[in-house]
């Protein structure tokens, strides 16, 4: 399951869309919106996606890992639009028989998320300004 | 996907063919900006002909004179896809210009 949406994040059907029978771990990761960065005040944050790619890509990325290990579900879902601080950014479920495989599984998720995913941050701060905000992870890019 | 806004490129008649003497009616590519892209330029999509060398890279320095230097790096996507600054362009191609990442 791959979800773009400018509602409010719910990890239930999240954790539906991973459960099983064979799942001894699941997991439920939630990015949320920090109120600092840098030292500055951050009000709210922006997310805007080239959205057809950025579903293909996550559809990618979870395919990818359910081929690396068969026993894995992954699902995810992240907000676009204004999220103000506090709230749900981006949710990553994942099943697996047992937790290692789970923390795995979750963890190179958001990683490949944060590295290769079209999705954009504005981070707005308390003096009224604002700035575009790559992720580390951001590829150099061609140009 | 929004219409097709409409040429702004001066040319013959649509679906006319080229008058004789003139060159092939000019191909273009409708270009798509994200982020601080789409804020500098200040459209979220054009309609521009195609560069001479038919890249990626030709529609960038194109429409960003001052070169991505200014805008940090540059990814780029052609019709849905990832595609190399290099790759050659088909008129009637979408091409989205891809900023710096930030999902998460």
């Amino acid at each position: 399951m791959v979800l773009l949406t400018s509602e409010p994040l719910d990890p239930a059907p999240l954790r539906a869309a991973v459960s099983r029978p064979g799942a001894g771990a699941v997991l439920i990761f939630e990015g949320t919106t920090r109120d600092t960065f840098g030292g500055r005040r951050v009000l709210r944050l922006e997310y805007e996606a080239y959205a057809p790619l950025a579903r293909a890509e996550l559809r990618r990325i979870l395919d990818e890992l359910e081929a690396e290990h068969p026993e894995l579900r992954l699902a995810v879902a992240h907000r676009l639009g204004p999220v103000p601080v506090g709230e749900v950014s981006v949710l990553v479920a994942c099943s697996a028989p047992h937790r290692d495989l789970a923390y795995l599984g979750s963890r190179a998720a958001i990683d490949r998320l944060k590295a290769r995913v079209p999705i954009f941050k504005k981070e707005h701060y308390d003096d009224q300004s604002a700035e575009w905000r790559a992720n580390a992870e951001s590829p150099p890019g061609d140009l | 996907m929004p219409a097709e806004p409409p040429d702004p490129a001066p040319g013959p008649a649509p679906g006319g063919a080229p008058a004789p003497g003139e060159g092939a009616r000019p191909e273009h590519v409708t270009v798509l900006l994200f982020a601080h892209l789409r804020e500098r330029v200040g459209e979220a999509e054009l309609r521009v002909a195609l560069p001479a060398d038919r890249s990626p890279a030709g529609v960038l320095r194109a429409l960003l004179p001052g070169g991505p230097g200014v805008t940090g790096p540059v990814l780029f996507a052609i019709n849905e896809a990832w595609a190399p600054a290099d790759a050659p362009l088909q008129g009637g191609d979408v091409l989205a210009l891809i900023p710096p990442l930030g999902g998460g």
